[in-house]
C-alpha cells in the first residue's frame, strides 16, 4: 500500500512537471537528472515504508565522519 | 525564463527569516547553560566574519553562484564535483528543517497527525512558493518577517512577571570550553547555513550595498536570538532548559492564563518556510546550473519531495535528533561552511591580484 501510494504520488509530480520537458531544450539531461531524483526518492520512500526501515541516515553520517576523522 | 530579481530590502529580509529560522526553536547555545548568552555572542561575531567571508566571495566572482565559483576557481571536473556535494548539502538542510518542523508539531501542535504527512503538507507549502518565483518568496518574507518581532515580544512581555534574573549567574562558572563549544555550534546553526545565500546574491539588484544590508540583517537577526537565549534563561533554569527539547515553546506555555504558545508554531512556520524555501531553491539552482538545465523549477517538486523522504530517514526519534544536532552536525557542515568558503576567498584573492598584474603589465 505504501509504494503504491509514493508511486502515485510520484506520477502527479512527473505529470504536473511535463510542461518543463517540453520547454527544456537539453531534453535528455533534464530526462536524466529528473529520473535519478523520482527513482532515489521512489527507492527510499519504499524502504522506509518496510516493517524493518534501513539504518537512519543521521547514523550513516556519524559513521562515516567517525571513519575519516579515527574517532569512536 | 525571465530574469528574477531582489532588491537589497528583500534580501535582508530574506536573509533575516532565513537565520531567525529554526534557530529560535532550538536554542543553538544551551548546552553552555547559563552562559549561553556568552556563547551565543562569540558565535555570532564569529558568524559576522563568515558572512563577511559569503559576501566577498561573491563580490570577488560577481554575478556568479556558488557552483559558478567553484567552477571558476578550482577547475571545471573538481568544481561541479564540490558543486555536487553543496546541491547535496542544501537538500540536506531542507530535510533537516522540516524534519525539525514535523517534530515540533508531532511533539506539541498536532500529537494525533503522523508526521509524514504534516512535513509533506509544509513541503507542498514550500513548492508552491516556488513554483512562483524566488522574487515572490521574497516579497513573502519582506512582508512576513517583520511580525517575527512582534510574536516574540508578545512571548516576552508575557513572561516578564516570571522571569529570575540571577539564572545568569555564576558567569563562567565552568571556565572558558563550554561557551567556546557553544559559540562553535552557533557558528555553525545558523550563521554558516547562510552559504546557501551564495546562489541567491546574484539576483540582487544593487551590488554596491549588498555587504552593508547582508550584515544589517545578520545584526538584526542576531539580536532577536539573543534576546530568545537570553529569555530562555531567564524564564527557564538553565539546567532546566538544557533538558527541554523546545525551550521557547516551554518558556511561552509559562505565560500566565493565556496560551500563547501557537505563537512559536507562526514564528517557525515564517522562519522555517523561509529556510526550507530558500535551501530547496539553493539545491534546484544548483542541479540545474550543473546540467546545463535552463530552468531550476523543473526539479523543484522531485526535490522537494525527496527532501522529505530525507526527512523522515535522517532520525529515528527526536533524542537522535539532537544528539546529532549537537556531535554529528557542526563537524559535518565544518567542510560545506568554512573550509571550502576559505579556501574560495584564498584562490579568489590570488586569481584577482594575478589578473590585475597581468593587465598592468600589458
Amino acid at each position: 500500500m505504501n509504494a503504491v501510494l509514493i508511486i502515485a504520488a510520484y506520477l502527479l509530480i512527473i505529470i504536473i512537471d511535463l510542461p518543463y520537458f517540453f520547454r527544456e531544450k537539453n531534453k535528455t539531461r533534464l530526462m536524466a537528472v529528473y529520473s535519478f531524483l523520482v527513482i532515489c526518492g521512489i527507492i527510499a520512500g519504499i524502504l522506509l515504508g518496510r516493517p524493518e526501515p534501513p539504518v537512519s541516515l543521521s547514523d550513516v553520517i556519524a559513521n562515516m565522519l567517525n571513519l575519516s576523522i579515527g574517532s569512536d | 525564463m525571465t530574469k528574477e530579481r531582489l532588491s537589497n530590502i528583500q534580501l535582508s529580509m530574506l536573509f533575516a527569516g532565513f537565520l531567525y529560522g529554526n534557530s529560535s526553536l532550538l536554542s543553538p547555545a544551551s548546552s553552555a547553560l547559563q552562559d549561553g548568552w556568552l556563547a551565543f555572542i562569540f558565535g555570532w561575531m564569529l558568524g559576522f566574519i563568515l558572512i563577511g567571508i559569503y559576501v566577498l566571495i561573491y563580490l570577488l566572482n560577481p554575478s556568479l553562484t556558488l557552483i559558478g565559483i567553484v567552477r571558476r576557481n578550482f577547475g571545471k571536473i573538481p568544481g561541479s564535483a564540490i558543486g555536487a556535494l553543496y546541491a547535496w548539502y542544501f537538500l540536506h538542510l531542507a530535510a533537516i528543517v522540516l524534519r525539525d518542523f514535523g517534530e515540533f508539531s508531532g511533539l506539541v501542535m498536532l500529537p494525533d497527525t503522523p508526521m509524514p504527512f504534516i512535513i509533506a503538507c509544509f513541503g507542498l507549502l514550500c513548492v508552491y512558493g516556488l513554483k512562483k518565483g524566488i522574487e515572490v518568496v521574497a516579497r513573502t518574507s519582506e512582508l512576513l518577517t517583520p511580525l517575527v518581532p512582534l510574536a516574540f515580544l508578545a512571548i516576552t512581555i508575557g513572561v516578564a512577571g516570571i522571569m529570575d534574573f540571577s539564572n545568569i549567574q555564576p558567569v563562567l562558572a565552568k571556565g572558558v570550553k563550554p561557551v567556546i563549544n557553544a559559540g562553535f555550534g552557533v557558528l555553525t546553526f545558523p550563521f554558516g547555513e547562510s552559504i546557501a545565500f551564495l546562489m541567491i546574491l546574484p539576483l540582487a539588484r544593487k551590488r554596491n550595498s549588498l555587504m552593508k544590508a547582508i550584515l544589517l540583517s545578520t545584526l538584526l537577526a542576531g539580536t532577536l536570538l539573543l534576546m530568545v537565549v537570553l529569555r530562555d534563561i531567564f524564564v527557564l533554569n538553565p539546567f532546566f532548559g538544557q533538558r527541554a527539547a523546545f525551550p521557547a515553546e516551554l518558556a511561552s506555555k509559562l505565560f500566565p492564563n493565556i496560551n500563547i504558545y501557537p505563537l512559536i508554531y507562526v514564528n517557525l512556520m515564517i522562519g522555517g518556510g523561509i529556510k526550507v524555501t530558500v535551501c530547496l531553491y539553493a539545491a534546484a539552482a544548483a542541479v540545474a546550473e550543473l546540467f546545463g538545465i535552463s530552468d531550476y523549477k523543473a526539479f523543484i517538486l522531485p526535490m522537494t519531495a525527496f527532501a522529505v523522504v530525507l526527512s523522515i530517514w535522517l532520525y529515528d526519534n527526536v533524542m537522535q535528533m539532537f544528539i546529532f544536532a549537537n556531535k554529528v552536525y557542526p563537524y559535518y557542515v565544518l567542510p560545506f561552511q568554512i573550509i571550502l568558503p576559505l579556501l574560495l576567498l584564498l584562490v579568489s584573492f590570488i586569481k584577482k591580484i594575478t589578473r590585475s598584474k597581468r593587465l598592468s603589465s600589458s
